[in-house]
């Protein structure tokens, strides 16, 4: 593919893998760091791109990988700042403050992007890309096994972390 | 552990679909898409500079290892081979037509004179004695004396200048002036320059010691998108408030949108400050603030909602009680409700407050709008 087609495609679908960037780091401006990243990334490995796959795919894994590179950085706190438990309790004491001291849109989120590296990724993938297991697998180089467990303890951790607003009571 | 219930299931689904996000700022796409191109151009231009040097030592081989190849057939009597050059020429990137004594034009000085090339032809070229010395004086004038109106300054110009040519000539001055002078020409530039003096004064706008002397240009002449990027770095308050009060004036499909990322900003100065400019527009831009309380995004829906409440004639009041009705709009009603200063607003969230199920709703949604709403308390209605 020539390099004004891949540029076009590249500039097309960098909204899209923007919001999932913010996904993934939870904050508008690491994403946008992770985003230059994967641009760079891009750019190197436009020739690993095969015209026939889909590009949507093969710039998710582009911007999985950033993520990952970013993610094996923590000790300098590039890309996300995991909230502790501790963290997160003092923030939303109880579940009605939490409600209370943001949209329960934005704290669903923020749990989301406080899951582990691996759970977020399959999560966000799945649940908010609309990936099928399959498609996830092959964008993080994982077995379908892998994704449906990983993905069955993500909704574990969240289910627990958001039990009050599950509850018919509290519905 | 027991297995979650099907119920739990799908409340679980329900609560992830609504998660959201921040939106990526339009201003953060437009960085990163710049960023890549700006990529892309480093590779063509390092791609171009490695053939270069790649040829240059290719030559360099053949003529240390081939003598004989460098000699004339004439000399040697011999067949000479074709000295293989299979690599194109180098080829540099065009450079601007700019020789200045002794050091590099500045951006500036480079942005002028392109517009001035482009612009260039054998008429414009014949500049009145009578119009420079005039141009000069006020230059002189407004560098001497900082106080003085450039409004005034400019209006001593017009009478001189019956082909409109002050504003080329004043652009052409500004590439060899310092200091002073170029802060006059460009407050000069600010008062009768036309979009033709856009490129300098939003050069002129990056420079701490020109901004204030461009930015009266570029409230009158610039767009909603430039007006937008201006607003964020504007720390004088009431510069920022003519900021965005232009751009509440500008065309509301595309001023709207910037207003709105304002009025919805991470600082609370920022939010207080663009509200402050929405209660001074005497026409605001009502159906573009209705348009945006359909948006897709939550948050910009609650962001327009917050700007539309304050407007508080009895039309807007009526419609956004009409849109409290409504379940999906219902939140986004009542933050405007919450957000106005009419009487009549209060009046109607104190009614809605009987109803259980609502006034849980408005005290939590009052409870999350501090910076927004004047607070005051809901009070219960007397039996």
């Amino acid at each position: 593919m020539d390099c004004a087609s891949f540029d076009k495609l590249v500039l097309d679908h960098l909204p899209a893998m923007q919001r999932l960037a913010v996904r993934l780091t939870g904050d508008r401006d690491a994403a946008e760091d992770l985003m230059q990243d994967a641009l760079f990334k891009a750019m190197r490995s436009r020739k690993t791109f095969e015209e026939r796959a889909s590009f949507s795919t093969w710039m998710t894994r582009i911007v999985i990988n950033a993520f990952r590179d970013g993610v094996s950085k923590k000790g300098t706190g590039i890309y996300f700042v995991e909230p502790t438990g501790r963290e997160i309790e003092k923030r939303f004491p109880s579940p009605f403050s939490a409600v209370q001291a943001a949209d329960m849109a934005d704290h669903v989120a923020g749990l989301v992007s406080a899951l582990s590296p691996r759970q977020r990724e399959v999560l966000v993938l799945i649940a908010y890309e609309q990936m099928s297991a399959a498609q996830t697998a092959d964008a993080l180089g994982m077995t379908e096994q892998n994704v449906r467990t990983t993905l069955h303890h993500a909704r574990q951790k969240l289910r627990e972390q958001l039990a009050p607003y599950l509850s018919p009571d509290q519905r | 552990m027991n297995e979650p219930s099907r119920h739990d299931q799908d409340a679980l689904d329900e609560l992830l679909a609504e998660a959201r996000w921040p939106e990526p700022a339009a201003e953060s796409t437009r960085r990163l898409a710049a960023y890549y191109q700006g990529l892309r151009r480093r590779q063509l231009t390092w791609r171009t500079a490695s053939i270069g040097l790649a040829a240059a030592a290719a030559v360099a081989v053949i003529a240390v290892i081939s003598p004989r190849l460098m000699t004339s057939p004439q000399d040697s009597g011999q067949v000479t081979a074709k000295i293989p050059m299979n690599r194109q020429p180098v080829v540099l990137a065009p450079q601007p037509n700019i020789s200045l004594p002794g050091r590099e034009p500045t951006a500036l000085e480079l942005i002028v004179f392109r517009a001035h090339e482009r612009r260039q032809s054998p008429t414009l070229a014949v500049r009145t004695h009578d119009l420079s010395a005039h141009i000069g004086q006020a230059v002189d004038r407004l560098a001497r004396t900082p106080s003085a109106d450039a409004d005034t300054v400019a209006r001593s110009l017009v009478p001189h200048d019956p082909a409109g040519e002050a504003e080329e000539t004043l652009a052409a001055m500004l590439r060899d002036q310092r200091d002073e002078r170029a802060v006059a020409i460009v407050r000069l530039l600010s008062e009768i320059g036309t979009s033709r003096s856009l490129p300098i004064l939003q050069a002129a706008a990056s420079r701490p010691a020109m901004r204030s002397a461009a930015l009266p240009g570029l409230i009158r002449l610039a767009d909603a998108s430039t007006l937008g990027g201006l607003i964020r770095g504007e720390i004088d308050a009431s510069t920022r408030e003519r900021l965005l009060i232009a751009l509440l004036m500008r065309e509301p499909q595309s001023a709207m949108p910037l207003f709105l990322m304002v009025a919805n900003d991470e600082s609370s100065e920022l939010r207080r400050a663009a509200l402050a400019a929405f209660d001074q527009i005497g026409d605001p831009p009502l159906e573009q603030l209705w348009l945006a309380m359909d948006d897709p995004r939550i948050e910009y829906r609650l962001t327009a909602a917050r700007v539309l409440g304050r407007a508080a004639d009895p039309t807007t009041l009526g419609r956004l009680m009409i849109l409290a009705d409504r379940p999906e709009r219902r939140r986004e009603a009542i933050v405007a409700l919450l957000a106005s200063p009419h009487p009549l607003a209060q009046t109607a969230l104190v009614r809605a407050s009987s109803n259980s199920a609502l006034a849980g709703l408005i005290r939590h949604l009052q409870q999350m709008e501090p910076v927004y709403v004047s607070y005051k308390p809901i009070a219960q209605p007397t039996l």
